[in-house]
C-alpha cells in the first residue's frame, strides 16, 4: 500500500475509529490515544491490510478494538459505590422544562435519548452495553477486557438490555 | 411468519445476553427494513433503531487531538523515509570500501613480489624481475669478482654464492638459485657468477650491484606504494563525506 492509498483508505477512517472509541466509554483523551497508536501500527503493518476497501475498513476497526480493549484493561474497575440510577428513579427521569431548549433538544434527540438512560445504568451494565453495542465485541472479548467470567458478562448484558428496554417504554420512545 | 419466529429467537438470545455480534447486525437489519410489525415488537425496533442511531453520530475529533494523531502518523511516515535512503548509501559505501581495500591488497601485493631484501647478515643477490612495463628492465651485469667478507657490512646486491638463501621472500622464476644462511664467521660461499650472470642476462634480468642504485629503486617502488595507498584512503574519505552529507540533507526534511 502507497502513502497516498494509506491516507485516502486509511487516515480518512480517523473519525469513525474516534466516535467508536469514545461510545466505547473510553474518555476523549484516552480515545485519541487509542486511534493514534492503531493508525501508527496499521501503517507499520499496511501490507497486510487487505486491497477491498470493505475489508480494509474492518480490518482498521478491529485494529482499533485491540487498542481499545488494551485500554479498558489498564482502567480501574468501576467502585461499587457508583451503582448507577435504581429503575425507580429512572421512571422520574422526565422531560425537561420547555424553557431549556438545550436540554429538550437534547432529550429529544433519540441518538442522545439512548445515550444517556445507558449512562443511567450500574456501571458494569453500562460498560458491557457500550463495548456490544457500540465497540462490537463480543462476549468473550468484554469478559477479557473487563476482567470478569463471560458468565457475568452475560448476565450484565441480559440486565442492561432489559433495563433499557422499560426506560424507553417508561420514558414514551 | 417464519422470519418473525425467527426473530423472536434471537431477540430472545439477545435479551439473555447470549448473542453474537452477528446476530445483534441480522436484528438490527431486520427492524431497519421491516414494515409493520406486531406490537409486542414495536418496542424492541425503536431500541434498536435508537442503537443504531446512536452508533451512526460521529463526533467530531477536536482539533488538538486530531492534530496530535496525524502528526503521529507523519512522523512515522517520515522516518521510514529517512531510514531507507541512508541505507542506500550505505550499501555504496561499504562496496566502494570493499574495492578499494581489494585494491590495495592487490597493488600491495604486485609492489611486494618485486621488492627485494637486502637487509640481514648475509649477502644475498637482489634480483628483479622484468616486466613488460614501464619500470626500468633490470639488466643481468657480472658480479665482481671480489668475495662478500664475512661481516655484517652492506656487500654487493648480486653476488655469487653456491648456496645462497632465496634472493627475497617474494621470489618468483626469475631467481636464480637459493642459498643458505650465513654466520658472520663463515667465509663467504663460492657463486657460480658466470651460470648465474648468462642465466639472468638471458631471463633480461640485471644484477644490482651498486648499493645506493638498490636504494634509489626501493625507494622509488615504495614511493609509488605510498602514493596508491593515499590515493584510495582520498577516495574513501571523499565518499565517506559525500554519505555524510546526504545523510545531514535527509535529516533535515
Amino acid at each position: 500500500m502507497t502513502e497516498r492509498e494509506f491516507r485516502e483508505r486509511v487516515l480518512s477512517l480517523r473519525r469513525l475509529m474516534y466516535g467508536v472509541a469514545l461510545k466505547m466509554g473510553i474518555p476523549p483523551d484516552d480515545a485519541a490515544d487509542a486511534v493514534q497508536e492503531a493508525l501508527v501500527k496499521l501503517w507499520r503493518h499496511r501490507d497486510g491490510i487487505p486491497g477491498n476497501p470493505g475489508e480494509s475498513r474492518l480490518y482498521c476497526m478491529a485494529a482499533l478494538r485491540n487498542e481499545c480493549l488494551s485500554l479498558i484493561r489498564r482502567r480501574p474497575p468501576a467502585s461499587a459505590a457508583s451503582a448507577g440510577i435504581p429503575l425507580e428513579e429512572a421512571a422520574d427521569v422526565k422531560a425537561p422544562p420547555d424553557n431549556d431548549t438545550g436540554l429538550v433538544a437534547e432529550y429529544n434527540d433519540t441518538r442522545r435519548h439512548i445515550e444517556i438512560l445507558i449512562d443511567t445504568l450500574p456501571p458494569g451494565q453500562r460498560d458491557a452495553i457500550r463495548m456490544s453495542g457500540f465497540g462490537g465485541l463480543d462476549n468473550s472479548e468484554i469478559a477479557e477486557a473487563t476482567g470478569q467470567t463471560e458468565n457475568n458478562v452475560r448476565q450484565l448484558l441480559s440486565r442492561g438490555r432489559r433495563r433499557l428496554r422499560e426506560l424507553l417504554e417508561i420514558n414514551g420512545l | 411468519m417464519n422470519d418473525i419466529n425467527q426473530i423472536r429467537t434471537l431477540l430472545d438470545r439477545w435479551y439473555g445476553g447470549e448473542s453474537s455480534p452477528g446476530d445483534e447486525r441480522m436484528l438490527t437489519d431486520f427492524f431497519a427494513s421491516a414494515g409493520e410489525l406486531p406490537p409486542d415488537l414495536e418496542a424492541d425496533r425503536a431500541l434498536f433503531a435508537a442503537m443504531s442511531e446512536a452508533a451512526a453520530d460521529l463526533p467530531e475529533i477536536p482539533a488538538e487531538l486530531d492534530a496530535r494523531i496525524t502528526e503521529a502518523v507523519e512522523t512515522e511516515m517520515a522516518r521510514e523515509r529517512r531510514v531507507a535512503k541512508p541505507a542506500r548509501w550505505r550499501r555504496i559505501l561499504w562496496t566502494a570500501s570493499g574495492a578499494a581495500a581489494c585494491l590495495l591488497a592487490v597493488v600491495a601485493a604486485y609492489n611486494y613480489s618485486g621488492t627485494q631484501d637486502i637487509h640481514g647478515p648475509s649477502p644475498k643477490p637482489l634480483i628483479a624481475q622484468s616486466v613488460p612495463s614501464a619500470r626500468p628492465a633490470p639488466i643481468a651485469q657480472p658480479a665482481p669478482t671480489a668475495e662478500p667478507a664475512p661481516t655484517a657490512e652492506p656487500a654487493p646486491i648480486a653476488q655469487s654464492a653456491p648456496s645462497s638463501e632465496p634472493s627475497h621472500r617474494g621470489a618468483t622464476e626469475g631467481s636464480a638459485h637459493k642459498a643458505s644462511p650465513r654466520k658472520a664467521s663463515q667465509p663467504a660461499p663460492e657463486i657460480d657468477t658466470e651460470v648465474d650472470t648468462e642465466a639472468l642476462i638471458a631471463a633480461n634480468y640485471r644484477v644490482i650491484e651498486d648499493e645506493r642504485e638498490a636504494d634509489a629503486i626501493l625507494s622509488s617502488i615504495f614511493g609509488r606504494m605510498e602514493g596508491n595507498l593515499a590515493q584510495e584512503t582520498n577516495r574513501v574519505e571523499e565518499i565517506s563525506l559525500e554519505y555524510d552529507a546526504e545523510v545531514n540533507k535527509l535529516c533535515s526534511y
